[in-house]
């Protein structure tokens, strides 16, 4: 912590007792926070790196990321159900890094539900209040209230076993409810129900967490649960926070290639070109212009960029983990790492040929490198366009249109109200979603166009976006 | 209905019912005719060529019990008069109930702590205990001898009961039942505000029932059924303090002559009486199993 206050022991001990033996910090204004937490398993394995949130009173946050990104560890961290390894973590402004967690005033709802088997569904839902020696009205008369809330009233006497997935979900929602916590935890509620009852089960979510007024942190990896329902969305790969933002800002300003890709359904093109000029031109030799000011932003970030790791690999010693946090951001996610190795050439290599990963510093030096052999005037680049930005040339609708480009679709799936359009172009297949009275048909070719305002440009060594800071200049 | 797999499957059910059928006499047959053979008379052994069943009514006889429960000249060296043989069973079932009961209390708190508390070098204690249990108990008898000796258990019912409490292998498969109790549950209980002794025991007992249950049973039976620990902790001389199986070994030591096969066969029975008893209380739980449901996977 950083107020360091000099006290006696004494004094400490009476301020502890004062605050009822937590430390309770003031100064803190948001409802949940977390600082630099990070998550090193015993085995060496870092699960969590520099994890920074604040969320407010009421807020609804979702994290978001792909299998073993770190985010249920994070929650879990949040719970107390794992230990925090190093950083700071507040709930309702007290310290709760040791706070064991029946004093984190949290209840948790889990992917499996945890309902107790041998126990009716009053009692699994009363065990809880049961346990912190609630008197026998008060606990009767939440848990009626919780299950007249979620519709269990008919169903308090049967065990776990006589009930349905959605009606599992129910009771451990309920669960959570009649603690009256300040904050919940839920990872992956909905993961085990079907597509129908997920989206039921998302609104009466939202019902009862507006109902509670409590924060609520939710896991999750399905994007369309994160963007529908929360307030503050945070992404993560690999253990790293990528972006955190509201929904909207996370799917409009993707801060790196991850946030950009993984957002989204089908998610966006992301094109390899060259910025020539304040032209990008992209495989096969179409180009189109992103302003005079757009490249020069881009030139200036990227090389700010390369200046810092410049700065950084000097003194590999003081930086060390400046350097070891960056590389680990920048690392490709693991599983295009694992696709770019071929099964068989796994299979065949012989015992210590087994490629060793760079270390931080080999990593990011590799990366420098790669920026200094860059020729002068020519960056690649990679854009990437969401498949609704595309227009048939015919009917664009957005603010600026590029050059028509043409391509006949490989496959047009109808979704009703759209057509999903499968395009090879630009050496890629690319995505368009087209809301158009004329029926693409594939093979027939088709002149296609996109919105220029609402492209996005990514560093393709570090991923990073480059449209954030010159929003305002556009 | 005739088509070639389904005849297949009946047959091969079939054959399944045979083999079972087939072990299973072979397992009952000799209790079945040692029952019988308690209630018959010692002459109806000795016809030519014998038979499986007393060869007529009048052979039934309840000798071998009023012997057993009467004649004090069976036991050697006798000199009371009253019957010590429901001290023994008293005795029994005090060692057996006591010692199981104990045995699962301490069994099932390790196997708990092995699974759901992080406390260090878990793993490794844990194979030093593995390791212990293929020690032969042979081995380990004198000095536990001299353990309950020092402890001033010797010549003593606690003797036979304390050293009972350190049954690894009911750790070994309590902590194995254990494992597959989801660790949400333990999570969420915690959650909740339960402290490790009430998740032990409101959550984590009643779920591990039938492990529990089979233990008990094990634990129970070997008790039971103990007869050279028995000799060794209590000794000869106090009859009041000897076992039932040390008793009835007593009885069928000293009745090697034809004449007392009947009386052999009654200890016998008296002896598998309470233990049969115990696996039909028991048996309706081992079978019941615990239902998973409360969990999605």
């Amino acid at each position: 912590m950083e107020n360091e206050v000099k006290m006696s022991p004494k004094e400490a001990r009476a301020k502890l007792a004062e605050t009822g033996n937590r430390l309770v910090d003031e100064s803190i204004g948001s409802f949940l926070s977390l600082r630099h937490v990070e998550k090193v398993y015993p085995n060496g394995i870092k699960a969590v790196t520099d994890f920074n949130l604040e969320a407010n009173k009421g807020e609804f946050v979702a994290l978001l990321g792909p299998s073993g990104c770190g985010k249920s560890t994070t929650l879990r961290m949040i719970a107390g159900l794992e230990e925090i390894s190093s950083g700071e973590l507040y709930i309702n402004k007290t310290y709760s890094n040791y706070l064991p967690s029946k004093e984190r005033d949290i209840a948790m709802v889990f992917q499996t539900y945890a309902l107790y088997p041998q126990m009716s569904v009053y009692d699994n839902i009363g065990f809880g209040l049961k346990m912190r020696h609630m008197k026998k009205e008060e606990i009767e008369e939440r848990v009626h209230k919780a299950a007249e809330i979620l519709d269990l009233g008919h169903l308090l006497d049967r065990r776990p076993k006589e009930l349905s997935g959605g009606q599992m979900q129910r009771v451990a929602l309920g669960r959570a409810l009649v603690r009256q916590a300040g904050l919940f935890l839920m990872d992956e509620p909905l993961s085990n129900l079907d597509a129908k009852l997920r989206v039921q089960m998302r609104s009466e979510i939202i019902k009862i967490h507006k109902a509670a007024g409590a924060t609520t942190v939710y896991v999750t990896h399905d994007q369309t649960e994160a963007m529908t329902m929360a307030d503050k969305v945070v992404v993560m790969n690999r253990g790293y926070v990528q972006q955190i933002g509201s929904p909207m800002y996370v799917y409009e300003h993707p801060a790196n290639l991850f946030v950009a890709s993984f957002i989204g359904s089908p998610s966006m093109n992301i094109l390899d070109g060259v910025l020539k000029g304040e032209r990008v031109i992209l495989e096969g030799g179409f180009s189109f212009p992103i302003g005079v000011k757009r490249a020069a932003n881009y030139r200036a970030l990227l090389e700010s960029f390369r200046k810092k790791l410049e700065d950084l690999l000097k003194d590999p010693e003081g930086n060390a983990k400046a350097i070891a946090d960056l590389a680990g951001s920048l690392k490709p996610s693991q599983k295009q790492e694992k696709k770019a190795q071929s099964f068989l050439s796994k299979f065949f290599k012989k015992k210590g040929e087994e490629e060793k990963e760079p270390t931080p510093y080999e990593a990011l030096s590799a990366l420098h490198e790669e920026y200094a052999s860059l020729k002068e005037g020519e960056l690649p680049i990679k854009v990437g366009i969401r498949p609704e930005d595309f227009y048939p040339e015919d009917d664009f609708r957005g603010f600026k249109a590029s050059p028509v480009f043409r391509g006949s679709p490989d496959l047009v799936e109808l979704l009703g109200h759209e057509f999903i359009v499968h395009l090879p172009s630009f050496g890629t297949m690319i995505e368009l979603r087209i809301t158009s009275h004329e029926v693409p048909v594939s093979g027939k070719s088709l002149g296609i166009c996109f919105d220029l305002s609402k492209i996005h440009l990514f560093d393709p060594y570090s991923g990073m976006s480059l449209m954030d800071k010159e929003k305002e200049n556009l | 209905m005739k088509n070639g797999l389904f005849r297949g499957k009946r047959a091969a059910k079939a054959l399944a019912f045979v083999a079972l059928l087939l072990v299973s006499a072979l397992m009952l047959l000799p209790i079945v005719w040692g029952v019988f053979g308690s209630f018959r008379d010692y002459n109806d052994f000795s016809l030519y060529p014998g038979s499986f069943f007393p060869s007529d009514f009048d052979a039934f006889t309840l000798d071998g019990y009023i012997a057993l429960f009467s004649k004090t000249e069976y036991i050697p060296n006798a000199a009371n008069d009253w019957y010590p043989i429901w001290n023994w069973l008293l005795n029994s079932l005090i060692v057996s109930l006591r010692g199981s009961l104990l045995y699962l209390l301490v069994a099932s708190l390790a196997a708990y702590a092995f699974v759901f508390l992080d406390f260090k070098y878990s793993d490794k204690i844990f194979v030093f205990l593995i390791a212990t249990m293929t020690i032969p108990g042979v081995i380990s008898t004198a000095p536990q001898l001299l353990n309950m000796n020092l402890l001033g258990f010797y010549k003593n019912l606690m003797g036979l009961i304390a050293p009972s409490m350190g049954g690894v292998y009911g750790v070994f498969l309590i902590r194995q039942f254990f494992l597959g109790i989801p660790k949400d549950l333990i999570e969420n209980a915690r959650m909740d505000g339960a402290s490790n002794f009430k998740i032990y025991w409101k959550i984590v007992l009643p779920l591990g029932k039938s492990a529990l249950f089979v233990q008990g049973l094990f634990g129970f039976m070997g008790a039971w059924n103990d007869v050279q620990w028995a000799q060794l902790i209590v000794g000869s001389a106090d009859r009041s303090l000897w076992t039932l199986a040390y008793g009835l070994k007593v009885i069928s030591d000293n009745s090697e002559a034809y004449e007392s096969i009947t009386l052999s066969l009654a200890s016998a029975v008296i002896a598998m009486i309470p233990i049969f008893i115990v696996y039909l209380v028991a048996q309706r739980s081992i079978i019941e199993g615990v239902a998973h449901a409360g969990v999605k996977r």
